[in-house]
């Protein structure tokens, strides 16, 4: 009992101690506090209480401004406020739904505006190694595509000239043989090896082609002279000149003579 | 400035206002976080978390309570709060807790504890408790909640929060005598 007593007595006595003790700090450190508070971010500006309340008090004051003498039935002075209610709901939700739409193609614009890189034009030179390529494997594709560049501007710049005057059409032909010609000369020295090549190459992407294909056909109804050059170089020209029985006939011949050459 | 005065600029989010508020119930809230924690670094940490809470939450405050109360309730919760995070603490201590409460022998008697006692040496021995049993001594004693209160607020049992108050009170006992048989000593 007496040690019990002695206890309760030294607990009461740490319960005061403890109770009334208060350390003796001048340092309040301030400083730190106010950096904590600082790390609050702001509130937003816009109060939605008491936009609401407002909104409330609002409604609250329809009835009273709308007179009774202006509304005839008790009908509708009963579905005055619940009509106004849900035009102001509804005036809310509408302006939420825009800005969500408003924001939603805001967002997919941005991700579908995203710059893509750009895609460098990379021209590898492959080496001119006949014993390893041999001699038409590497060549041929390039002019392949040169001859392709060379006949989509030509077939646009002549579209209107070959339709309106015939006698354009005459001296044009004139000139363009001895382009022609000239351009003969200068490929049958370059390019004796690869002509069959670039015969098949030059039908096949035309007429795979599908968007231009149809344009070289109707642009050249006009024009029926079916005696032209057999030569790869100026296939672009000569399909400017012909309609589409001329160059059935000009392919036949083509096909004619890769069957006579064995190359 | 008074404390009304004090308050209307916290509520504004007034920092004048704020640091005198601070300034005013500074020691007084430090000595509470002192009971709570094992040494001065953690009872500052507590107090800085208990003001922040405390201005985050002013508008919550009755003017039917003491303000000097209401501050002193925030820092109370925010130190169990504090000392909830901390529950490895908890483990490692309620190991030394029973290996101490084994090998105790009263070698002073409370009479030369209580004629030896002190300010600094009390608040020694409550620090050197485990934050478990010092939170319940700090709950029960100091501050005189129920044992449903404790339970409920540290989320035990009311056994346990008994259980726990007798041993914390056990190990104090034993901390001052020690305390007191090392000055003793010197």
């Amino acid at each position: 009992m007496i040690n019990n007593s002695q206890h309760i007595k030294l607990d009461e006595i740490i319960k005061q101690t403890l109770r009334n003790y208060e350390v003796s700090d001048d340092n309040t450190d301030w400083e730190r506090m106010e950096s904590l508070l600082n790390t609050i971010p702001k509130s937003n500006s816009f109060k939605y209480k008491d936009a609401l309340h407002s909104f409330g008090e609002s409604l609250k004051t329809i009835p009273k401004s709308i007179s009774i003498k202006t509304i005839s039935t008790p009908i509708s002075i009963k579905w005055i406020r619940p009509a106004y209610i849900i035009i102001g709901l509804s005036i809310v939700i509408g302006g939420f739904l825009i800005y969500g739409i408003v924001h939603f193609y805001k967002t997919s614009s941005d991700t579908n505006t995203i710059p893509q890189p750009a895609i460098e034009n990379v021209t590898k030179t492959i080496p001119s190694d006949s014993s390893i390529h041999g001699a038409t494997g590497v060549t041929a594709p390039q002019q392949v595509i040169d001859t392709i560049e060379n006949i989509i501007p030509e077939e646009i710049t002549n579209d209107n000239s070959s339709d309106t005057d015939e006698v354009a059409s005459d001296q044009k032909k004139d000139i363009v043989e001895k382009d022609v010609k000239e351009e003969k000369n200068n490929k049958k020295n370059n390019t004796d090896k690869d002509e069959p090549a670039l015969k098949k190459n030059n039908a096949t992407l035309l007429f795979h082609d599908s968007l231009k294909a149809p344009e070289i056909n109707i642009k050249e109804n006009h024009s029926g002279n079916k005696n032209e050059p057999d030569n790869t170089a100026t296939f672009d020209i000569i399909m400017q000149k012909h309609n589409a029985d001329s160059l059935k006939n000009f392919l036949n011949k083509i096909h004619k003579d890769s069957l006579k050459s064995p190359n | 400035m008074n404390e009304s005065d004090i308050k209307k600029g916290c509520l504004k989010n007034n920092r004048e206002s704020q640091k005198a508020l601070y300034n005013l119930y500074y020691t007084k809230m430090l000595s509470i976080c002192l009971r709570y924690s094992k040494d001065s670094v953690e009872a500052k940490e507590i107090l800085l978390e208990g003001f922040f809470k405390v201005f985050a939450t002013i508008k919550n405050h009755k003017d039917t309570e003491p303000l000097e109360e209401w501050i002193k309730k925030t820092i109370i919760e925010t130190a169990v709060e504090h000392l909830k995070k901390n529950n490895h603490n908890l483990i490692v201590s309620t190991f030394n807790a029973t290996k101490a409460t084994k090998s105790t022998t009263d070698e002073i008697s409370d009479d030369e504890i209580i004629s030896s006692i002190n300010k600094e040496n009390v608040l020694k021995a409550l620090q050197e408790l485990t934050p478990a049993y010092r939170k319940v001594f700090n709950l029960s004693v100091i501050e005189g909640y129920s044992h449903k209160k404790i339970s409920d607020m540290l989320d035990t049992s009311e056994d346990t929060s008994e259980s726990n108050l007798a041993k914390a009170k056990f190990n104090l006992r034993k901390n001052l005598q020690q305390s007191i048989k090392k000055s003793d000593d010197k």
